[in-house]
């Protein structure tokens, strides 16, 4: 029998005007304090709570805030962003316009991927629809509520998912992440406070707003609430999207998508993590293993060396080269493993890799550097007959 | 092929000066001028935009999506990310190759065509998966390539 059973929440029915008119009836500081309360995380991938999140934004004084959604899905593997945006765009959007009212902006920008450009038609109908058919019937006491969404493109650049990057990229600049602090919740677009939340995010916000923090509360594990998205794709025989509760076993993860013969599971995305059988049984959620939507399945067939070669590759185009631990870290990384391929270095060799990968950890700038380490330790650790011994 | 420095001034009024817009423009700009950014279009955007040219370039050199060489009519962009790449995109990147007669990167002699190879286009369910301009192709067989490509030919 089947264990995992997909739970609909994020793709689940909604009614639209059903969120943003929960949150209008209450104050701005009832939201914030709604969203702290449900314990909803992040669904970017570093899994910060989001509600902590806004009540830093919404207690920034400024005559102007920015709402964006982060839009720029580049993970390898990871395609959900794009089914919401398609399939439940009424809820990225509602969820964007409860977030401007709660911290207390007043527009708002979706930051698409270059690479989805073909989305944005559609993508500019939804917005001109929900301005015209939700919002422009709203009001905030005796105001009207005005809430003003604009898609900006990216034009492919990885790193510009980061949330300093993409801002930097919307502020006319090489989307290159920043030192912080300050935060972009301080300065951000145009060096004003800005509120950067993953689509997922937006879009289970509008639930949890029209449901309530108790009812979200339900979902899920004690340190990670709710439901997640996940792509899943590679050696499986049903790949798509589901949508799970957190806490969910890889094992019946892989039993439900059809997984078979599997070698190994990079769970994560490229910047994640590569498991093996002995670690099917772990659950996916914050503390175990990585959520971060993007599930990748291995058969016995793949050659773990060449899927490692082409991760290390990844890193190297789209690191950004500004810091040096990323910048050539990753060059050296992939050099390496060419080098064993040809079988030209010795285990010696491979161990100075590993002392490489903890200085990346230490000292590179944003997220992307400090997280190539990931997949090389992982897949070297996991397969060290077949990679350093073939 | 000439540059229309008219057309960029009137791409320019389309929109607003704040800076949110500098990448659309570019992106609007880069299509009126055949799929690249002429140096002649960068040195007309420098002076609209107040910027300097260096920084200009700066920035279109950082997104792989813009270009300063000239590109082809048609972009073919091939999926090189691990579920494709697993799933034999690398094998339809050299079958590309062998039917236009480039290497990656590079555009047919009549141009028409530019290979690229591009990062996960989250087609994924479908791989291997390609793109040609907007249009994405997912589930690519050999067999089926030259029948795809007839379409923009």
């Amino acid at each position: 029998m089947v264990k995992a059973k997909e739970k609909r929440i994020i793709t689940g029915k909604f009614t639209p005007g059903s969120g943003i008119k929960a949150a209008l009836a209450g104050k701005p500081e009832e939201v914030v304090q709604e969203v702290i309360d449900s314990g909803l995380r992040g669904k970017g991938g570093a899994g910060f709570p989001a509600g902590l999140k806004w009540r830093f934004a919404a207690n920034e004084k400024s005559d102007m805030k920015t709402i964006i959604c982060n839009a720029d899905e580049g993970e390898p593997g990871t395609f959900k962003d794009k089914y919401l945006l398609d399939n439940h765009p009424m809820k990225v959007l509602e969820g964007m316009a409860i977030a401007g009212y709660a911290i207390g902006a007043d527009k708002g920008i979706i930051y698409l991927r270059g690479e989805y450009a073909y989305m944005l038609p559609s993508l500019e109908k939804n917005i001109e629809d929900i301005k015209k058919n939700v919002f422009s019937k709203l009001k905030v006491g005796k105001k009207k509520f005005e809430f003003d969404i604009k898609v900006r493109l990216g034009a492919g650049a990885y790193v510009c998912g980061e949330e300093f990057a993409l801002i930097e990229s919307l502020n006319g600049n090489r989307g290159e992440p920043r030192n912080k602090p300050p935060f972009p919740i301080q300065k951000g677009y145009l060096e004003k406070p800005t509120l950067v939340n993953n689509v997922e995010t937006f879009a289970t916000v509008s639930h949890i707003i029209e449901k309530g923090a108790l009812w979200f509360g339900k979902f899920g594990t004690k340190s990670s609430k709710g439901t997640k998205l996940f792509s899943i794709s590679g050696d499986v025989k049903y790949p798509g999207v589901y949508e799970f509760e957190l806490g969910v076993k890889l094992r019946d993860v892989l039993e439900l998508v059809g997984a078979e013969n599997t070698k190994s599971v990079q769970v994560g995305g490229f910047s994640g993590i590569n498991v093996t059988e002995s670690s099917f049984d772990k659950t996916l959620a914050h503390g175990d293993l990585p959520a971060g939507g993007s599930i990748i399945v291995f058969n016995k067939d793949r050659d773990m060396l060449k899927v490692l070669k082409n991760i290390l590759e990844f890193f190297e185009e789209e690191s950004c080269g500004q810091c040096t631990p990323c910048r050539e870290g990753a060059y050296q990384l992939l050099k390496g493993i060419k080098m064993i391929e040809k079988g030209e270095k010795s285990i010696r060799y491979y161990k100075d890799l590993c002392d490489l990968c903890a200085t990346m950890k230490d000292s590179a700038k944003c997220g992307l550097g400090l997280s190539i380490p990931s997949p090389f330790l992982s897949i070297t650790n996991n397969f060290k007959d077949e990679i350093l011994y073939r | 092929m000439s540059v229309n420095l008219e057309r960029i001034r009137e791409i320019f009024s389309d929109y607003s000066p704040e800076k949110g817009n500098f990448m659309v423009l570019l992106h609007d700009v880069q299509k009126a001028c055949g799929n690249w950014l002429p140096e002649e279009a960068l040195m007309e955007v420098s002076k609209l935009a107040k910027m300097p040219l260096n920084k200009v370039y700066g920035f279109v050199s950082f997104y792989t999506m813009f270009s300063t060489q000239p590109r082809g009519k048609h972009i073919i962009r091939v999926c090189k990310d691990g579920p494709c790449a697993v799933k034999g995109s690398l094998m339809l990147a050299d079958l590309l190759m062998k039917e236009l007669d480039v290497d990656m990167g590079e555009t047919t002699d009549d141009n028409h065509f530019t290979l690229e190879e591009t990062a996960c286009i989250g087609t994924c369910t479908a791989s291997p998966a390609m793109m040609i301009d907007d249009e994405v192709y997912g589930n690519v067989a050999p067999e089926s390539l030259n029948s795809i490509l007839k379409k923009y030919r």
